[in-house]
């Protein structure tokens, strides 16, 4: 039990740096694009145009996705990085797996792979870089692809701040009940959107959109009631039924503000959440 | 052992550096979750927050305990802070419903006429979520209070809420071949060396263990002596078949676990703390 209390701890830590960066897939799907994830339609092979990086990090790395099972990976990287392939996995039969990288089709289905193949990469320097991977069928080379892995800092979200008071991490706990909101990105972003609102009374968040330097009001809605799953229980015919959820009181009302910015590098767009509570 | 990740969908930087900070796995000292069977309800006895610090996930509190109960019909009330500088509240009340049909019944009315098996719906309360949220710093005393189905109380309990995150030190260094091993960058050169622990007062080394992978890719502990010479793991390559995936792993960055195991003198309590050494391998 004291590992689940560490876990929180750490959890709390985390969320708290994390939550400025976080990557929400689908906001403003149709309007920009959420992932450098890429189909070459010619090979069947996915890949990433571009990736940020970290130096001196053991945990940069990505994902060549392959249309069958016995293609093999190599990959060379300019200016000292070391690049490796540190994974590979290849599906047995007719076994196929879909790969979360916003590959779809033109009916937006996930498009399934038969195969893929990690590529970890370190470098001691900042700066951009390319990785010249080949695939191979057997003998046969099916395609060759760049792709730009940029390794430096970058901040997200430089500035922020609510009524006259700068937020720091994610949250903010205030006694003004309304107030100008502004945000700066940093220098390789840009603004693109900035939505907020709180819980309505089923426990979903209600979104309006906002411009920066505006004043919004935050949310009063203490409460609400919340179906976590049913089943068969509104239907007078079932026979069985079975319903769980949850009665919320906040201590002090949360609103949400979701920032979203254009990564003009990488040209994706990511969402920050940053939470509100009204004292 | 899965190191492996098919997918990097983003690049968080911030929590890769928490991942970093976690391969030194350092216990916070906090109480234990705590059954009391007689009175069938388990909560945790201490919290720990920070001040004027709220989360959506703790309900617009610093932290949270859930509480939950064992008899049919039990709840939880009466919650009450020992100071107004902590606020201590009831934010989540799960439940679950279940609808049946009773087929001990009879499914005709007085006059014989057919009219089905009644149906009976119980509810049954779950966990109770309460929230804290610290207006100063200080430690506080939180009571509540189980109660039972006919509104008397079953019992009272106690949590400790404190806003200073305090932890155990047990070890005072770790050296790895002379140098402290948080001295080393984000890899190892030097393959083998000396591994040497010094313990803080009032902490008694058990032993160590070193935890290298075998060729499943698991890793496997040996015991080694405090100052022993250790050689580092310098390649992690295995396979792992199923019936419908083959994988194969080929780590950029072989680990070598040291599981330093102590003893709290002052509670006897056995734990350990892991370092993980880092070599590279380009191949």
């Amino acid at each position: 039990m004291k590992a689940k209390t560490a876990t929180k701890i750490l959890l709390t830590m985390m969320f708290s740096f994390a939550m400025l960066f976080l990557f929400v897939g689908d906001v403003s799907a149709k309007e920009a694009k959420t992932s450098t994830y890429v189909l070459d339609a010619k090979s069947g092979v996915g890949y990433q145009t571009a990736f940020r990086a970290t130096a001196n990090d053991r945990f940069n790395s990505t994902t060549i996705l392959l249309p069958t099972n016995d293609c093999t990976v190599s990959v060379k990287a300019t200016g000292g990085v070391v690049a490796k392939v540190t994974y590979t996995s290849q599906m047995i039969g007719e076994n196929t797996f879909t790969s979360n990288s916003n590959i779809t089709d033109k009916e937006g289905k996930e498009i399934p792979f038969k195969g893929a193949a990690s590529i970890s990469v370190f470098s001691t320097k900042d700066g951009t870089y390319d990785l010249n991977v080949t695939v191979k069928r057997g003998k046969k080379q099916l395609t060759k692809k760049k792709i730009k892995v940029i390794f430096g800092y970058t901040t997200m979200i430089e500035k922020m701040s609510y009524a006259g008071k700068q937020i720091l991490f994610s949250n903010l706990v205030t006694s003004k009940g309304s107030g100008k909101f502004s945000v700066k990105v940093g220098k390789d972003f840009a603004l693109k959107k900035i939505e907020y609102g709180g819980y309505d009374a089923n426990g979903e968040v209600q979104y309006k959109t906002t411009k920066n330097n505006k004043k919004i009001t935050l949310s009063g809605q203490k409460n609400f009631s919340k179906i976590d799953y049913s089943y068969g229980f509104d239907d007078p015919d079932s026979n069985y039924g079975y319903e769980s959820g949850q009665d919320v009181t906040y201590i002090y009302p949360v609103t949400f503000v979701r920032i979203t910015v254009l990564d003009k590098k990488l040209g994706v767009v990511e969402t920050s959440v940053i939470e509100l509570f009204k004292k | 052992m899965m190191r492996g990740n098919m997918i990097k969908k983003t690049w968080i930087k911030t929590a890769a550096a928490a991942v970093a900070c976690a391969a030194l796995w350092i216990m916070p000292v906090q109480a234990e979750y705590v059954h009391d069977d007689v009175n069938g309800v388990s909560y945790n006895d201490r919290e720990t927050l920070s001040v004027d610090y709220a989360y959506d996930y703790a309900r617009g509190g610093g932290t949270w305990t859930d509480v939950r109960v064992s008899n049919d019909g039990d709840t939880i009330g009466n919650v009450q802070s020992s100071s107004p500088n902590l606020i201590a509240q009831i934010t989540e009340k799960h439940y679950s419903k279940s609808k049946e049909k009773d087929y001990s019944a009879s499914p005709y009315d007085e006059n014989q006429k057919y009219i089905g098996y009644p149906v009976v719906t119980k509810i049954k309360p779950g966990e109770t979520r309460i929230s804290f949220f610290a207006k100063k710093a200080g430690t506080y005393k939180v009571s509540f209070d189980v109660i039972k189905k006919d509104g008397s109380i079953r019992c009272k309990k106690y949590i400790t809420v404190t806003t200073n995150y305090t932890y155990d030190t047990p070890i005072k260094e770790v050296r790895y071949a002379g140098k402290l091993v948080y001295d080393y960058g984000p890899y190892i050169t030097k393959t083998s060396g000396k591994i040497s622990v010094k313990m803080n007062k009032g902490f008694k080394l058990v032993r160590i263990e070193i935890g290298k992978p075998d060729s499943t890719g698991s890793y496997v502990y040996k015991k080694i002596k405090n100052n022993a010479k250790i050689k580092l793991v310098t390649k992690n390559v295995y396979t792992q078949s199923s019936s419908d995936m083959k994988q194969s792993y080929n780590a950029l960055f072989p680990e070598t676990a040291i599981r330093v195991y102590y003893i709290k003198n002052k509670d006897k309590t056995e734990s350990y703390t892991t370092y993980d050494l880092y070599t590279i391998n380009k191949k």
